[in-house]
């Protein structure tokens, strides 16, 4: 389990201690996200349907989602589910109704074992990301999208114990712990033989994961003593709190570390998730940013009021279905063959490169995205200071800027991307590089491995900075 | 030679091919004309989607308003016309003097899907994308060619 990277404790630094200790960090943080959200819903059910001037689509478009992607996740991981205002009604409903873990029946269901993994939540992301065409334009949408969300979060949190709702149903969680793989802060035990000792020897009572009167048990169903990855570790703090034996780590570390670590388990649908998540930012970059007014229209659900409409959007989302599911993990599954054949060996399985080096798209991906929503960003900017002036829609003008005009900045846009797509290129092709490394007996077969892939890669970066200069 | 030189040196011989890439583009280049167009502008989108034209032409371009008020403003060129109404027509002109691909905004908000009506205007030859091709290709090649050639650890 040791993980061959660089740490270092952040909370040696004792303020930093004292506040992730502190048992109102984490319901302050929440409340201060839950309060802009139902704004968000309630100036989306009754604001102005132009979503340029109503705050609940530029809210949680063009401010909340991008600095998701340009900020939280990529440096802070998982920052986010810690303060997550989608999940405060049922967290709090079974932590405070329902008091501890198992103490009722109705909360105790057990989560299917079928769907212990992220397939049904690849199926709402894909479900939430098909219609995002009229999800980022209409407000009303967007409201009905945040209430359907902490709907179906508290009623998860209801039935089913800790947060199952995030880790196999939430879609931002989607995306959000995917990347967090990448980011430079982890939670980890310092010393793994100080867990291993057993209780008879003065061990502890594993009360990270059953919790004490200090914290609740993992949140997340995660064990601390064999965490490898940020992946599923909602940074929520519990495990500070009740570790007897104060062996729970907050650390810094270099960037993508635990990618490049063998340690890392790879899993058939944690690659379909990397995959998924690499198509995404091409499809809402092609639909939203390119040229093709058809492709909007038949984006567009809202828009049809006759048969002929409907049939065009029925394509529209056979095409989206078809590109993430069909043709970004078709090629994958092309270069995973070739890479076989290359590599001159058929000790290897396809589905083994299949799954191992999918993984190496998360930088890739994190990087099209940051790209994506920076350019987002730069063009609408200038919307934010106007709905926070007036968020309605209705004419008010408290902050004196309600009549700004639209203020692109676009001149940085396309050196930014560039530099996006080399990044994601690079860091992509280390993370394969060290993933073929890792099952490859020579190191020439893992290089050869490699071109494949590499191939991909470059064409993915290449098809991507076409829509910016 | 260790292996931070070589992989400069690689990077180095990356650029220096999308370079020459760029330069044979370039030498394409053609005489500079007058290109006219005129561009509709609709809920949401416009007509025709892409404009190309060459470095140096001088570009006239006539936007008429079909359903709504639209606006009209071209990233980088900073060509913008706010208010467009339909059965007003407005013109712009300017020199396209530089090459690459620009996205055409809507300035004017007209309706739910208005920040993301768009088209391109396309100044050739595109040495922006032509150098971005060559060097992200450059920087796979140089990868891989660093990771071949170095030593075992």
């Amino acid at each position: 389990m040791e993980q061959p990277y660089k740490r270092r404790n952040l909370l040696k630094n004792k303020l930093l201690k004292r506040i992730i200790l502190s048992r109102n960090l984490q319901p302050i943080a929440t409340l201060l996200a839950f309060a802009p959200f139902i704004f968000v819903a309630v100036t989306g059910i009754i604001g102005i349907s132009s979503g340029a001037k109503n705050f609940s689509v530029v809210f949680t478009w063009i401010l909340w989602s991008v600095l998701l992607a340009l900020l939280l996740v990529p440096f802070l991981g998982r920052s986010w589910c810690f303060l997550c205002p989608i999940v405060w009604p049922g967290e709090l409903i079974q932590r405070k109704l329902w008091k501890r873990f198992g103490s009722s029946k109705l909360m105790n269901l057990r989560w299917p074992k079928i769907l212990q993994n992220v397939w049904l939540q690849i199926f709402i992301f894909i479900f939430f990301g098909i219609w995002m065409v009229v999800l980022v334009t209409q407000p009303f949408v967007t409201a009905i999208a945040v209430i359907m969300l902490i709907t179906g979060a508290t009623v998860t949190f209801i039935l089913f114990p800790r947060r199952s709702f995030c880790r196999y149903l939430c879609p931002p969680g989607l995306f959000i712990g995917l990347y967090s793989a990448y980011s430079p802060i982890e939670v980890r035990v310092k010393d793994r033989n100080i867990c291993l000792t057993p209780t008879s020897e003065g061990g502890c009572e594993k009360e990270c994961y059953s919790g004490s009167e200090n914290g609740y048990g993992c949140p997340w169903f995660e064990f601390p003593q064999n965490m490898v990855s940020n992946i599923d570790c909602g940074l929520c703090t519990e495990c500070f709190k009740t570790c007897p034996r104060d062996n729970i780590a907050l650390n810094a570390r270099p960037f993508g570390a635990e990618l490049k670590s063998e340690s890392m388990r790879r899993k058939p649908d944690e690659a379909w998730r990397a995959l998924i998540l690499l198509a995404f930012p091409l499809v809402y970059t092609a639909v939203l940013f390119g040229p093709w007014a058809w492709i909007k229209s038949w984006g567009d659900l809202l828009l049809y009021t006759n048969s002929v409409g409907m049939v065009q959007h029925f394509f529209y989302i056979i095409l989206i279905i078809d590109i993430v599911l069909g043709i970004i993990p078709g090629l994958h599954l092309l270069a995973s063959m070739g890479s076989k054949l290359l590599s001159g060996t058929k000790d290897i399985s396809t589905k083994r490169l299949f799954v191992n080096y999918a993984y190496a798209y998360i930088p890739l991906g994190l990087m099209l995205w940051v790209g994506f929503n920076f350019s987002l960003l730069m063009i609408e900017w200038s919307y934010i200071p106007v709905v926070l002036s007036d968020p309605f829609g209705a004419g008010w003008n408290l902050l004196g800027t309600t009549h700004l005009p639209w203020m692109p900045i676009a001149l940085p846009i396309p050196i930014a991307e560039v530099a996006f797509a080399l990044s994601g290129v690079l860091l992509s092709l280390k993370v394969g590089y060290n993933s073929l490394i890792a099952i490859y007996p020579n190191r020439k077969q893992a290089v050869r491995a490699l071109i494949p892939f590499a191939i991909l890669t470059t064409a993915i970066a290449i098809v991507y900075v076409w829509f910016y200069i | 030679m260790n292996r931070h030189k070589m992989l400069l040196v690689l990077i180095v011989i990356g650029i220096a091919v999308g370079t020459v890439g760029m330069g044979l583009a370039a030498a394409q280049q053609q005489d500079s004309y007058v290109k006219q167009f005129t561009l509709k502008a609709f809920r949401f989108g416009f007509e025709p989607a892409r404009l190309v034209v060459n470095q140096g032409d001088i570009v006239v371009i006539t936007i008429e308003s079909v359903d709504a008020i639209h606006g009209f403003y071209i990233e980088d060129y900073e060509v913008r016309q706010d208010f467009i109404t339909p059965g007003s027509p407005e013109t712009v002109s300017f020199v396209a003097d530089r090459m690459g691909m620009f996205r055409i905004h809507c300035s004017t908000i007209c309706g739910s899907l208005h920040p993301f009506m768009m088209a391109q205007l396309e100044v050739q030859p595109n040495l922006r994308f032509i150098g971005s091709f060559f060097v992200i290709s450059g920087l796979s090649v140089s990868f891989i060619a660093y990771v071949w050639m170095r030593k075992e650890d």
